[in-house]
């Protein structure tokens, strides 16, 4: 019977082979072989590949985020329908240790939070389940 | 003693280690990654799809991100165990693999492990009575074509054909030494005038 060839394979192993001689050659012997070449553009390249990494984290930071948001707008929560009670429930809330610990710096000093933040506030905290 | 000397070898590369490591790249190593990257893609022939020797290098470097920030993604770089060169290589050798791997596994009626060439010219595939064979041929005259084209490339030169042909026998580079008789410098000088032609 005759031997099979496969030339996919015998390809791959010619180039694999010339590939893992460049990868053993000393730095001199690159330098004398392959000078005169065009200078390579691996540096442009890899931070190319830095720059749309970062960006690719930011993006998917900013979607996780925004997927929080609008799960937080979207759900329905048990609060009061006044803005004023509602903080006074927050005020009442952060004298409760377990709760103020959890707080932000912001949130402490809830005299200056807007409605909207006092809102946001309750809902993270009914997230928590600390409602 | 030893624990401290083994932690020290583990160290994974961090971010700021990656990042200098690319301005820290000389000449040499740069033309090293992209001549390697360059015939791994050349092996890979059709199983690299669209993609490029930079795209390799890009990918290579991207995984090694991941992995200063992953426990589970990405592939680390252990810089007390090899430079950074050195890992690219063994990132792009993996990624090759893989997207070899993964090209038999889309194409498993068309893979060339399905149709094959005898040595008298004919076509033998196991799926022949199946479906028809015409693309197994296309794809495997092309592998074979592009075998053609280097030989030819040497036609003048008797020595690079020879070493050629212990490469495709699967031979190392000591094997083909022995087996054709080669001295170090002969077999070095042959290699050296594949790589010149074959770029």
């Amino acid at each position: 019977m005759s031997k099979q060839r496969n030339y996919d394979d015998e390809l791959n192993t010619v180039m694999s082979f010339l590939a893992e001689s460049v990868a053993q050659m000393s730095d001199s012997q690159i330098e004398e072989e392959f000078g005169t070449e065009a200078a390579p553009r691996t540096t442009q390249l890899l931070q190319s590949a830095l720059k749309d990494f970062d960006r690719a984290k930011l993006r998917q930071a900013r979607a996780t985020y925004e997927a929080a948001k609008r799960g937080l707008g979207q759900r329905t929560y048990d609060l009061p329908k006044k803005a004023n009670e509602r903080r006074t429930l927050l005020l009442a809330l952060t004298q409760r240790p377990e709760i103020r610990s959890v707080l932000t710096a912001q949130a402490r000093e809830f005299r200056n939070l807007t409605d909207s933040d006092v809102e946001s506030f309750l809902k993270q905290l009914a997230e928590l389940g600390l409602l | 003693m030893a624990k401290n000397k083994k932690e020290r070898a583990d160290a994974a590369a961090t971010r700021d280690d990656v990042v200098l490591a690319i301005d820290a790249l000389t000449y040499a190593q740069k033309r090293r990654l992209e001549k390697f990257a360059r015939y791994k893609i050349l092996g890979l022939g059709r199983k690299a799809g669209r993609r490029d020797h930079q795209e390799l290098q890009q990918d290579a470097f991207t995984s090694t991100l991941l992995g200063v920030e992953s426990e589970s993604e990405g592939r680390r770089w252990y810089k007390n165990r090899v430079d950074f060169v050195g890992h690219l290589i063994g990132a792009m050798r993996s990624i090759a693999s893989h997207w070899a791997e993964a090209f038999d596994e889309a194409e498993p009626l068309l893979d060339s492990e399905m149709a094959v060439e005898t040595e008298d010219g004919k076509i033998s595939s196991p799926i022949s009575e199946a479906q028809s064979t015409a693309p197994d041929q296309e794809r495997t005259l092309s592998a074979k074509e592009k075998l053609a084209e280097i030989l030819r490339l040497f036609q003048n030169d008797d020595e690079a054909v020879m070493v050629l042909e212990g490469i495709r026998e699967g031979w190392t580079g000591p094997e083909i030494m022995d087996g054709l008789g080669l001295s170090r410098d002969k077999f070095e000088a042959a290699m050296k005038r594949i790589r010149y032609r074959i770029k």
